[in-house]
């Protein structure tokens, strides 16, 4: 057997600068998003961008550039891994189609329900009297992301169905919310799980994946811009209206308080926006989760004080809940439900 | 800084080239790599940095000291000093939360430069050069190192970056001869340098981080959510991402280190195929059981005399506390611990003969036993060592125990495990199996490719392993106190 070739340094200096263009043509997104995740405390992000973002954005319409991540994004797909922005965003969409004009051609992804929802307004459903006969079996649907997934959900679940007469349906899809749609289709889901049927209760816990830039009809929308404001304020309001008119009554969970306050941030805006809307709605009903996951102040708590215990809420990313946590929501949820629905 | 990141890219192509450039300056190479593992540690944390910084000068300081000095009481304090103020590092590292350092320093769990959050990753390197430098001092105290040694060899010694993240505990003769070797070398075997690199990003990146992203991470933050099916799963899938992490991050290391001329010891060698769980031991994390046999078993033995319990027990008690954290390390330590004296008390382990976990018999499967008993053994071994675990991974005991009781509550909804899943875990403890020697003869082969063909080889699965990689922050929480 042949013994492996060595080589001199100076050919694997050549070779790691091969790999290196390689990586620069061929992993551009991955190269893009490094940059613009940098600190920019020193100049060097700006100056990268200037020299690289042309590049970039050249890189959007030679086949190939953007290797990497089409194979990241079937990938992710496959294997059920879902979508982080933090991750696997799409750096292609911070490009402005002002200065690259192709753009404008090569990123249109209509984005269908939003369209014809930006500019609607619901229309006020008539509140209906929420009365049934004994025995009758109340029909609960529980749907979400992740922070209905990871720690409430299977709780809110079971205390439910402890009431008796009472059927759930569950739908939770982690790494999912109302801005990618083409991603997850909740307005496409949400009209699948209403078929044929009227529920009594929606309960909707989402938002925790949507403070991210939002894509319509081919054009970027920073998040946290007038515009990005406008067009999410008509999601949540089309999500909202389609809860009204297929349920007596609709309750939309807002986020807790978040570890990260930039997070923390993002999420109490979204949070707003929630509340505001589904205020619309004599139906609907918002229930803040803020003031009872937290120790006063509204600050993120890990622990926090309920019925006289210190009970672990939270779990250790700083997002999602723990069991302790998502049985402080469901006394809170189900309190509701009780004055709601008299037997 | 990460192995698997763009920054340490620069920062290799940077070493490398100026390494190289200097080929006819060792000294000048040597202190290129010092100041590499400095900036290496200290881009994810600066007070990490001034650790290592502390421990290889104080490591310099002391071993000359007890180097020079004749009078024994004297020398057995300065090599108390010299270990002490490292197992202060060690111990701040660990418990700069629970001890106010963080506080003290403005920095809260979720922020990067926290010494114990998910941010502070990094603090693994400190259980790594600590131990280094305590093993050398005590060399020099058993005058197994008797020759000064130049102050830049052992800053080298104790920062020498591809070893700091996941070691391995290099042995310190061997390394410092070897020094002036690995510098003179003029030509690269850079197809396995390239092989290694890219088979621990492979195994961190790609398989690891599925792992954390797809089940353990969602499991470990709220086992209520789950089946028991899922929780046998998840705390399989744990055992597996934590030797995918540390033995990928090694493999990177290895393969970086042989770039620059030296060749680091092996570690994390198919440490399930062991039939018991002192084989596992000796073989998960080799360097380090080499060096609890070399520096706390030894002096042990004498103490211990027909107490050979002590012999097993104490070394696991230690091993848990290096690894884990809180309470849960204690309760780790207590367990390993117990199951080695159950091992030598109860079973006859079929696949080692030895009953020293520090021993460094190499085992298995080529004993005198039959396949089943083999199987038996094996699975055996995995599932003790992965109920173990959960103590490391679980964020507090009583969160353990409701891993446990998830697990044997046999509730059946809502399965979450797909069958791709199912097939990596499976596949990962098979993989095992599979003896060495292929890799090796299509590693010979790439080798004599055209150099610029083996680099688009290479730049294509580095593209490929980037792009099937699922974005973590390492989740080393159960590290620190």
């Amino acid at each position: 057997m042949k013994k492996a070739r060595e080589y001199r340094p100076g050919t694997i200096v050549n070779m790691m600068m091969v790999v290196a263009v390689f990586l620069f043509f061929f992993n551009s997104n991955a190269m893009m998003k490094w940059i613009r995740d940098m600190g920019d405390q020193t100049g060097i992000k700006a100056t990268l961008l200037q020299i690289y973002e042309p590049v970039y954005a050249v890189c959007t319409f030679v086949p190939y550039t953007r290797l990497g991540h089409e194979i990241g994004e079937g990938y992710r797909e496959f294997a059920g891994l879902g979508y982080r922005e933090i991750f696997d965003g799409d750096p292609s969409r911070g490009l402005s189609p002002d200065d690259y004009p192709w753009l404008k051609a090569m990123l249109a992804k209509p984005d269908t329900v939003l369209a014809a929802s930006v500019d609607s307004q619901a229309t006020l459903p008539k509140e209906e009297e929420i009365s049934f006969a004994p025995g009758t079996v109340l029909q609960i649907l529980l749907i979400g992301d992740s922070m209905l997934n990871v720690g409430l959900g299977d709780v809110l679940k079971k205390r439910f169905k402890e009431l008796g007469d009472v059927e759930v349906t569950y739908f939770g899809k982690n790494s999912t919310g109302l801005v990618r749609q083409d991603y997850f289709d909740w307005f496409k889901k949400l009209e699948e799980l209403c078929k044929g049927k009227k529920y009594h209760l929606i309960v909707l816990m989402i938002g925790a994946n949507d403070g991210q830039g939002i894509r319509i009809n081919g054009k970027d929308i920073s998040y946290g811009s007038d515009a990005w404001r406008e067009v999410y304020r008509g999601k949540v309001n089309a999500f909202a209206s389609m809860m009204s008119s297929n349920s007596v009554r609709f309750y939309w969970l807002g986020m807790p308080a978040m570890l990260s306050p930039f997070f923390d941030k993002k999420m109490k805006n979204l949070t707003k926006v929630f509340e505001e809307e589904t205020a619309r709605f004599k139906n609907g009903k918002f229930i803040p989760t803020i003031d009872i996951l937290s120790n006063g102040a509204g600050k993120y708590a890990e622990y926090v004080n309920f019925g006289g215990k210190k009970v672990y809420a939270r779990g250790r990313d700083g997002i999602h809940f723990a069991p302790g946590g998502g049985e402080i929501i469901t006394k809170t949820v189900i309190d509701q439900f009780k004055k709601d629905f008299k037997r | 800084m990460l192995f698997q990141s763009i920054e340490f890219g620069i920062l290799l192509i940077a070493v490398f080239f100026a390494g190289w450039s200097a080929v006819k300056l060792p000294l000048v190479r040597k202190y290129i790599l010092i100041i590499a593992g400095i900036v290496f540690l200290g881009y994810g944390s600066k007070i990490l940095a001034l650790f290592l910084m502390v421990s290889s000068l104080s490591t310099w300081y002391f071993g000359r000291a007890i180097l020079q000095s004749t009078d024994q009481i004297v020398r057995r304090n300065l090599l108390t000093a010299g270990i002490s103020l490292n197992l202060v590092l060690l111990l701040v590292a660990k418990t700069g939360n629970v001890s106010g350092l963080e506080r003290l320093l403005a920095v809260s769990p979720g922020d990067p430069l926290s010494l114990t959050s998910a941010g502070g990753y990094m603090t693994y390197g400190v259980i790594f050069f600590t131990l280094q430098a305590t093993g050398y001092l005590i060399d020099i105290y058993r005058r197994e190192i008797v020759d000064e040694v130049p102050f830049e060899d052992v800053l080298l010694l104790v920062t020498y970056f591809p070893k700091l993240v996941a070691g391995p505990l290099v042995d310190n003769s061997r390394f410092l001869s070897g020094i002036g070797t690995a510098l003179a070398v003029e030509r690269i075997d850079a197809s396995r340098a390239f092989y290694f690199i890219l088979r621990g990003l492979f195994k961190k990146v790609v398989l690891a981080n599925y792992l954390a992203v797809r089940i353990v991470d969602p499991f470990f933050n709220s086992p209520a959510g789950f089946s028991s099916f899922d929780a046998v799963v998840a705390v399989l899938a744990f055992t597996l991402q934590l030797y995918w992490n540390l033995s990928g991050l090694f493999d990177t290391g290895r393969g970086v280190s042989l770039l620059l001329g030296f060749e680091l010891d092996s570690n994390y060698e198919r440490p399930f195929t062991a039939g018991s769980f002192k084989g596992f031991i000796k073989s998960f994390n080799s360097t380090y059981t080499g060096w609890l046999k070399k520096y706390v078993a030894s002096p042990l033995r004498s103490w211990a005399g027909e107490r050979e319990w002590i012999l097993l027990a104490f070394p696991a008690f230690l091993g848990g506390l290096w690894y884990g954290s809180g309470f849960n390390a204690l309760l780790l330590g207590a367990i390993a611990a117990a199951v080695l004296l159950i091992e030598k008390k109860l079973i006859s382990s079929p696949l080692s003969t030895e009953d020293s976990p520090l021993s460094t018999e190499d085992s298995p499967l080529s004993t005198r036993y039959s396949p089943l008993k083999k199987v038996l053994a094996v699975i055996y071994t995995i599932s003790v060592v992965s109920f173990t675990l959960v103590f490391l991974r679980a964020w507090s005991v009583p969160e353990a125990f409701g891993v446990f009781e998830v697990m044997f509550s046999f509730r059946s909804s809502a399965i979450q495990t797909d069958a791709l899943l199912l097939t990596v875990v499976l596949w990962g403890f098979a993989v095992q199996f599979i003896p060495h020697g292929w890799s090796s003869l299509w590693v010979e082969r790439l080798s004599w490719l055209h150099p610029l063909t083996q680099a688009v080889v290479i730049g294509f699965i580095v593209v490929l392993i980037s792009s099937l990689g699922t974005g973590n922050f390492p989740n080393l929480l159960h590290f620190a106190f």
